[in-house]
């Protein structure tokens, strides 16, 4: 699942960035609202977006607003130190879907970012389920026939992407942003060895490949 | 018991009023008494002596012969005399008295009456006289007194009644004229503590200052509160966020499953722990200025100041970085000053990178501090100085509080601070100090 941080805080965004993708998230990290607003405009593989209210240029709120108009529900939790309680209403009001207050503990926000986008997926249960297989993002365990899958980080990443994205396809590009943000240095064939190894323990009917569509998951 | 009086008199506006009011009314009731009793005397005499005229005019034109004349009858009426008379003849023999003692012979006749001393009583008298007799009509003087006592006693038994009903309705009167004053008093008693919304209710002209005042002292403290609320959220943004940065490394440092992140979260909480400290350390400056105490001055050296910054600041003290053209003596707080120049030495290094070269001049009261960095936009530039402000896009870890104490240091000693771009690159702080301090 890939998040964009927009945090003028260095040791803050830094702190945040390492901590989410420890949490098995790819993050990009931006300083301020206005090269958030460049970013989202550009890219659209975001799957949710942690905004520090105070920023320069471009406050979070300002960015929030922007955000509710050109790109509807994508999930965007808020992160300030402002902690009256006006100050709280006036961040959901403004179409926050989440809220944290300065200091937090990391653990609160992975589990509150899992919960956006549980939401986000229409889902109440943070494990995804697509018939026989079960996968769970907390605890990045995945099981076939109640048999556990021994995956690795990138093969439980691209499982996670298919199945959060069924029945749609993802292309080849869409799995590079999703995968790696901008920091990827990504060789060409790097994903297909992945989806390739993934195969071969999933069973080879579970992904499709349909040209110039991409993969999904498929039975049969 | 003064001083419980003095008290209850400043108590209490109602019983002030009261009592001044009371005390000036009895004042001039006191000498319109005076004025009324001196004329009701003076009337009282002049209508009892032309009485006694009369009478003396009856008594002479109606006397008769000596032979008509009964002494007997009027001896022995001495007591509760209203009226005495005595007859003398041509040689000043007592023909017939209607006292024991008859009057003296008196000089001449007179028909004005006048005031005589008779067998230890004052006497009114009037003196008729012919060839043959003298008729000398009197009356006690003390008759006069007593009817001018009574009517002064009557005057201030009604006084008195007056005064007594006058007084509850003063007391209303006045209650009734200060109830605009209650209204004030009623409106503020009703307001939340919270309210500064100006008073809007109509008062004579009398109170109007005072409903002013309050309203100027409402916009006050509501512009203080609101700079105060500004400043605590923004200082607790600035504190929160550091502190978030802080807990998020060192949680890193504990549980990051990632080796290399550990290790970098633990040097990052350190430098955490470093921005916190000058974040708090300027918070608490700023916050001794903005309520400090009355300053001290004294005289100062600017050269020996930019030299004790300039070593605190590590930076060596040669031509290049300390130029005097003229040290002016002057007047200052030399640990204020300090701060104020470790402050701008600080944002030179911190913001014009770490091969800018940075210069003091110092000529005369002007105090410049100029860098070869990249300055400023226009935009920042006349928003630096607000407090917890910072040019966007900063990696440098300021809290945008040093400016903010500049400029609070250099208002304290009546300078001037400008801060410009140089033509030829770079930024400059000028501190123009002034010579006739504020005391």
């Amino acid at each position: 699942m890939r998040i964009l941080l927009v945090e003028d805080d260095l040791l803050l965004g830094e702190g945040i960035q390492d901590g989410l993708v420890d949490a098995g998230f790819v993050v990009d990290w931006l300083h301020d609202g206005e090269a958030g607003r460049s970013a989202l405009q550009t890219e659209h593989s975001f799957d949710l977006v942690v905004l520090d209210i105070a920023m320069p240029r471009l406050t979070g709120m300002e960015l929030l607003a922007w955000i509710r108009r050109h790109l509807g529900d994508l999930p965007v939790l808020l992160l300030t130190a402002r902690d009256s309680i006006e100050d709280r209403i006036k961040g959901l009001d403004a179409g926050a879907d989440d809220y944290l207050i300065k200091p937090f503990a990391l653990g609160e926000l992975i589990a509150r970012i899992h919960a956006l986008l549980r939401r986000a997926q229409g889902r109440s249960e943070n494990s995804l389920t697509w018939q026989n297989i079960q996968l769970d993002p907390i605890h990045k365990t995945a099981s076939q026939h109640g048999q556990t899958l021994d995956l690795t980080a990138m093969e439980f990443k691209l499982l996670h992407l298919l199945m959060a994205n069924y029945p749609h396809y993802l292309s080849r590009g869409q799995f590079d942003e999703k995968l790696y943000g901008w920091q990827g240095d990504i060789e060409s064939n790097t994903l297909d060895v992945h989806l390739s190894h993934l195969r071969k323990k999933l069973g080879r009917e579970v992904i499709r490949n349909v040209r110039n569509l991409g993969w999904r998951l498929e039975s049969d | 018991m003064i001083k419980r009086i003095q008290h209850w008199l400043h108590h209490s506006l109602v019983s002030r009023l009261t009592l001044l009011v009371s005390l000036a009314t009895l004042c001039a009731w006191i000498v319109f008494s005076v004025v009324l009793l001196h004329e009701a005397r003076k009337e009282t005499a002049e209508v009892l002596d032309r009485q006694l005229t009369a009478y003396a005019d009856m008594l002479w034109q109606n006397l008769g012969d000596e032979d008509d004349l009964k002494p007997a009858l009027y001896k022995n009426r001495d007591k509760h005399v209203v009226l005495g008379f005595s007859l003398r003849d041509r040689e000043g023999g007592e023909v017939i008295s209607s006292l024991a003692t008859a009057f003296p012979v008196q000089p001449a006749a007179s028909r004005y009456p006048y005031l005589i001393q008779h067998q230890g009583h004052a006497w009114q008298i009037t003196v008729r006289q012919d060839d043959e007799r003298q008729l000398i009509v009197g009356e006690p003087q003390r008759n006069q007194l007593k009817i001018a006592h009574e009517l002064s006693e009557h005057l201030g038994e009604t006084a008195m009644w007056a005064f007594l009903l006058l007084l509850p309705l003063l007391l209303l009167a006045i209650r009734q004229g200060l109830k605009p004053l209650k209204l004030v008093t009623a409106e503020l008693a009703e307001r939340e503590p919270n309210n500064l919304n100006p008073l809007e209710i109509a008062v004579p002209c009398e109170i109007t200052p005072l409903r002013d005042r309050l309203n100027t002292l409402f916009a006050q403290v509501s512009n203080t509160l609101a700079r105060e609320r500004r400043f605590t959220a923004d200082a607790a943004h600035e504190l929160r966020t550091p502190l978030a940065g802080l807990r998020v490394q060192i949680e890193l440092a504990q549980n990051s499953p990632r080796a290399e992140i550990r290790e970098k979260a633990l040097g990052k909480a350190l430098a955490g722990v470093d921005r916190t400290t000058r974040l708090v350390t300027q918070l608490l400056a700023l916050s001794r200025l903005e309520h400090g105490e009355q300053l001290e001055f004294e005289a100062i050296s600017l050269p020996d100041l930019a030299r004790t910054a300039l070593i605190e600041a590590d930076l060596p003290i040669d031509d290049g970085h300390l130029i005097v053209d003229q040290a002016t003596p002057m007047r200052g707080q030399p640990i204020l000053l300090g701060l104020l120049l470790r402050n701008v030495l600080d944002n030179a290094r911190h913001y014009a990178g770490k091969a800018a070269s940075i210069q003091i001049q110092i000529n005369g009261v002007r105090l410049r501090v100029t860098d070869d960095g990249p300055g400023v936009s226009e935009a920042d530039l006349t928003r630096l100085g607000e407090r917890f402000y910072r040019p966007p896009g900063q990696a440098q870890p300021g809290v945008g509080l040093g400016l903010s104490i500049v400029r609070r240091i250099a208002d304290l000693h009546g300078a001037k601070l400008q801060l410009s771009n140089l033509p030829e690159g770079g930024f400059c702080v000028e501190v123009i100090f002034n010579l006739d301090l504020p005391s």
